[in-house]
């Protein structure tokens, strides 16, 4: 197992925003948070990652106890967070923000040449940009810098908040590709994503939030047959 | 080309250089009144810089931009909204100071009709509070129209993105606008909220108002542009039909690729 939630609460304030979440991620898959907006599933990437605090419950990554833990903790440990709407440092080169996404582990340079290459080998393009600023990049490039910078920290467990948001159709696929090359490198992926129909035809599982409870879940083509998922989240 | 005199936006050759890049080279196309017009193009091919032109907040270098006739480049972004063209943001502009509420936001909106003297405020309150009431009932309205009632009193950084880009929408609404660009508002719904707020546009479109549209999403693109301008690194790559830009094997090439459902057009 490699990241196990149970009965999972978090509050805003007084608003309860994550009630119950029991779900988890076994080694070697992608699985998929459905949910409408404001459901819940950007807050539950937030609470693994330390981001949000967990009011109760426990989370179990590869068995060691992670909750509330502070996120630089939680990355060491192996769980990367790469966040909605990419948050890449935009006066930073890109180099620069790869180099960030490492600090943790405090590399030799050797050892971090080989991650830059890693990175690089997912996305080419980053290369022959390392020295631009980011935030002078077209959106799907900054996308793949947020994803680079991610890998910068070697995780296990990849979390991945709405990868496809603004990006032309043809950049979707690639980043769609992307994800699915990182799961046969052996990187876990715990993906939220709005485009609903191509994060379940590349899932394993999926779960549906709604109001911050899991109402349903299953394996992912399953759930692409379900009438109500397909009436609520598909638009069919 | 429509003959522009039928145009309710005409761009006509504009250029736009930054640091020697051609971010815009002679684009030129027309928006006829009433219709829906899609701009689409990957990632950095200018569409963003476009809207910037277009309502005055970063003018071309060359080119004419006409609103209703008249050429507005070199005006203010205030005075183009001030004309009737008002627009949305790609990534949202919320006000959040003095816990400001999504009716205080929608209400700002009104600025531009609403301009009280400070004569007026001190001495015609009951005029002032008179265009103040009509102002409140006006944004309720527009929030009712967008589905949000019953978010009025809460503050815009506690909706979910999508309905926030909805508060957009109806802060632009809020100034009567003939024309409403609108950049990318559909991203981050799902398919199923795409389908509503679809809905919606059709509805702005059914009062008079004619749409430009920059948006990735081509599930709502391809249902509802009566035509789509596509640009690439800065030059217009192809103009036409959804069917018409769908069967272009360089848009395809450049920007749709092959898999696309929402491309299935019914004979």
């Amino acid at each position: 197992m490699m990241l196990k939630a149970e009965a999972i609460s978090a509050s805003y304030g007084r608003v309860k925003v994550l009630k119950d979440i029991t779900m988890s991620v076994e080694s070697g898959e992608i699985v998929c948070l459905v949910g409408a907006n404001g459901a819940g599933k950007s807050t539950l990437l937030k609470v693994i990652s330390g981001i949000v605090p967990a009011v109760s419950g426990k989370f179990l990554f590869e068995g060691k106890d992670i909750t509330n833990k502070k996120p630089d903790f939680i990355v060491k440990e192996g769980l990367s967070h790469v966040p909605e709407g990419r948050q890449i440092f935009a006066d930073l080169t890109v180099r620069q923000n790869l180099i960030l996404g490492s600090y943790v582990h405090n590399l030799p340079k050797q050892e971090m040449s080989r991650l830059f290459d890693s990175v690089f080998e997912l996305f080419p393009i980053l290369k022959s940009r390392l020295m631009q600023k980011a935030g002078t990049m077209s959106g799907g490039e900054q996308q793949m810098l947020a994803i680079g910078r991610g890998l910068m920290s070697q995780p296990k467990l990849l979390l991945l908040d709405e990868p496809s948001l603004g990006l032309a159709p043809l950049v979707v696929e690639t980043i769609l590709t992307v994800i699915q090359n990182l799961r046969s490198t052996g990187i876990s992926i715990l993906l939220v994503e709005q485009n609903v129909n191509a994060a379940l035809r590349i899932s394993d599982r999926a779960y549906v939030i709604e109001t911050g409870a899991i109402v349903a879940e299953g394996k992912a083509g399953e759930l692409m047959e379900n009438d109500e998922i397909k009436k609520s989240y598909l638009g069919m | 080309m429509t003959d522009t005199r039928d145009a309710i936006l005409s761009v006509q050759n504009v250029t736009k250089t930054f640091e020697g890049i051609h971010a815009l080279e002679d684009v030129s196309f027309d928006v006829r009144p009433g219709h829906i017009k899609a701009l689409i193009g990957p990632n950095g091919a200018g569409k963003t810089t476009l809207l910037n032109a277009i309502n005055g907040i970063m003018p071309p270098d060359r080119g004419h931009i006409l609103f209703l006739g008249s050429d507005v480049v070199g005006n203010s972004a205030d005075k183009v909204a001030g004309l009737g063209l008002s627009r949305t943001f790609q990534l949202i502009r919320m006000f959040t100071i003095n816990n400001a509420t999504v009716l205080d936001n929608v209400l700002l909106g009104a600025h531009l009709q609403f301009k009280p003297t400070l004569f007026e405020s001190i001495f015609r309150r009951r005029k002032v509070n008179k265009a103040e009431k009509e102002a409140r009932d006006k944004a309720m309205e527009l929030l009712r129209f967008v589905g949000l009632e019953n978010a009025a009193d809460a503050t815009p950084g506690s909706l979910p993105f999508g309905n926030q880009r909805l508060v957009e929408l109806a802060r632009a609404l809020m100034t009567d606008p003939k024309m409403l660009l609108l950049d990318e508002p559909a991203s981050g719904l799902n398919d199923t909220e795409v389908e509503g707020f679809t809905e919606l546009l059709l509805s702005i479109r059914q009062k008079g108002i004619t749409i430009l549209l920059v948006e990735h999403n081509m599930k709502l693109v391809m249902n509802i542009a009566d035509d789509i301008v596509v640009l690439d690194f800065g030059k217009k790559l192809a103009e036409g039909t959804p069917q018409a830009i769908c069967a272009n094997p360089q848009v395809i090439e450049a920007y749709l690729g092959t898999t696309l459902t929402e491309c299935r057009f019914e004979p």
